[in-house]
């Protein structure tokens, strides 16, 4: 199978034949192999343009213009919240627009705090992503809740019986995340979401790695709260969504006050704004909601479900041939089914970050280091990994210089 | 100055350690941690009445160029005084390890000096 779209992302022929390494340097002929769209994807021309015309042709505030282009700066907003609802198969008034899932998850901490008092339970997984587990820790600790972490399987999984065990009546919260950005292990988020919703929790689900990457509505997982990130899915940094059941938007205060958000305002109380504006105070990034919508309109064009197939495919050739490499430990579960285009590894006797160095020089980028991710790293006795992420525009290509690139770092250190 | 990073003779360092290991009486206990990508140094050392280091050690975990920094620094630092050596630069680092060094591993290279640059005066055993 083959995309052949790389062509729409002016990033490869800008950085086609140069490597970064100690300084700037250039190397003639090395195709610039992107591996760390986990982290931040790049964006094809009709985002970038999207944005641009944005700026260039009627740059304006969403909230009060009354003159065209205000008009249309608005309509072009909104537009784009219906869009990216029904991408997830929400109703547009369930989607506010915040600058990242890391906005989400720590804005969506302080909505909830009126409905967590002392101890009750708010529980998270170890394989969270810092900004899925350090709101709810502190939560906890301003509510005097109790913390749970549920602990791991030893291949870094989540068993659904330790989720029902360690989930109980006194349970309010389950944040847990939908792909690990680790070790691109998937959780089963439906069946979590059912166990939450048995005992009377509310969950929150992280889905920074998998609304990018595969077909997912709200409504089949039947999800509280879904968090994730424009940067990720081909769009704009400092854009991303909190999607939340009507019902609980309704009823949930905001937590950041200020213009356009409001209905009325006394001196003694102010009321709000129906959802989601009376959660998104303040002038927006509107380029980046723009930009968000064209991504996922880029991204409905081609498919989740070929999506999907495709960086699995990658995903599992990268994983057959760098587990075949003497010394190369793979990180997740061993059954490719249950992984997204996310690929772990450790080299033995060179430091993640010295292979990446070494692969930098090769123009391929990968991330290095425990990503943001310290317990799932002290849960595998290691101090980081080797991380390669896939995205639509890779190919099979990239996967061979990959491999290419772990052999001669091995080389290097002699292992 | 060699382009290549990864030469020989940080290599050596990083696979043969000079002086790793935790300096009985130290004067000087120093602990310094690369949160980013979780490399950790501590050195300790041996100063005399003038200012100067008489011995040096360290004990680490991390990527090359931390851990061969922190080698060639307890070697380099013997007879010089503990400021000459907690003030020095990323330029000074590229010299003792004789290669380029981007920002981000600086970081890295620097770690031994920063550890230097706190005396911890709880692991402190001198």
């Amino acid at each position: 199978m083959k995309l052949d779209i790389k062509k729409d992302f002016p990033i490869f022929s800008a950085r086609d034949g140069s490597v970064s390494g100690g300084k700037e340097q250039s190397r003639d002929g090395a195709p610039f192999t992107f591996l760390d769209s986990a982290a931040v994807s790049q964006m094809p021309q009709t985002v970038i343009d999207a944005g641009s015309e944005f700026y260039a042709t009627y740059k304006a505030n969403v909230h009060s213009g009354i003159y065209s282009i205000g008009l249309r700066a608005v309509k072009a907003y909104e537009s784009a919240r219906n869009t990216v609802a029904e991408f997830i198969g929400a109703h547009s008034n369930e989607i506010i627009f915040t600058s990242g899932t890391t906005m989400s998850l720590n804005m969506l901490s302080r909505m909830l705090e009126p409905r967590v008092g002392v101890g009750d339970e708010i529980v998270v997984s170890a394989m969270e992503h810092h900004s899925n587990f350090i709101p709810w820790q502190e939560l906890a600790k301003r509510t005097h809740a109790t913390f749970i972490v549920l602990p791991l399987e030893k291949d870094g999984t989540l068993s659904l019986d330790t989720v029902r065990k360690m989930t109980g009546p006194r349970t309010k919260i389950i944040a847990i995340t939908h792909v690990s950005h680790a070790t691109g292990a998937i959780n089963d988020v439906r069946e979590i979401c059912r166990i939450a919703h048995a005992v009377g929790a509310l969950c929150v689900v992280d889905g920074a790695q998998s609304v990018p990457h595969m077909p997912i509505t709200v409504r089949e997982i039947d999800c509280d709260f879904l968090a994730f990130s424009g940067q990720k899915m081909l769009g704009p940094t400092g854009i991303g969504v909190l999607y939340g059941k009507e019902e609980y938007l309704r009823m949930i205060d905001p937590v950041i006050f200020g213009g356009g958000m409001i209905r009325e305002v006394g001196a003694d109380v102010s009321t709000w704004a129906d959802t989601p504006h009376k959660f998104e105070a303040g002038t927006p990034h509107i380029a980046g909601v723009i930009g968000l919508g064209a991504a996922v309109s880029y991204i409905e064009g081609i498919g989740r479900e070929e999506i999907r197939a495709y960086e699995h495919n990658l995903a599992d050739m990268a994983r057959r041939n760098l587990s075949a490499i003497a010394g190369v430990r793979l990180y997740g579960p061993s059954n490719a089914n249950e992984m997204a285009g996310i690929v772990s590894c450790t080299v033995e006797g060179a430091h993640a970050h010295d292979v990446a160095e070494i692969l930098s020089r090769e123009n391929i980028a990968v991330r290095a280091g425990h990503h943001c991710a310290l317990p799932l790293m002290n849960h595998f006795g290691i101090s980081g990994t080797i991380r390669a992420s896939f995205y639509l525009y890779n190919t099979e290509e990239d996967v061979e210089r990959l491999v290419a690139g772990v052999k001669k770092a091995r080389h290097i250190f002699n292992v | 100055m060699e382009d290549e990073l990864y030469k020989e003779h940080v290599l050596n360092h990083y696979r043969n350690p000079r002086n790793k290991y935790a300096l009985v009486g130290a004067d000087i206990v120093g602990k310094e941690t690369n949160a980013l990508c979780g490399d950790e140094v501590t050195v300790y050392a041996h100063v005399n009445e003038n200012g100067i280091i008489t011995t040096m050690s360290f004990m680490g975990d991390g990527c090359a160029i931390s851990q061969a920094a922190a080698s060639l620094i307890t070697e380099y630092a013997k007879g010089k005084r503990v400021e000459e050596i907690q003030g020095m630069t990323h330029v000074d680092m590229e010299q003792l390890l004789g290669i380029s060094l981007s920002i981000v591993r600086a970081r890295c290279a620097l770690l031994p000096v920063r550890a230097l640059q706190h005396n911890n005066p709880i692991t402190q055993n001198g």
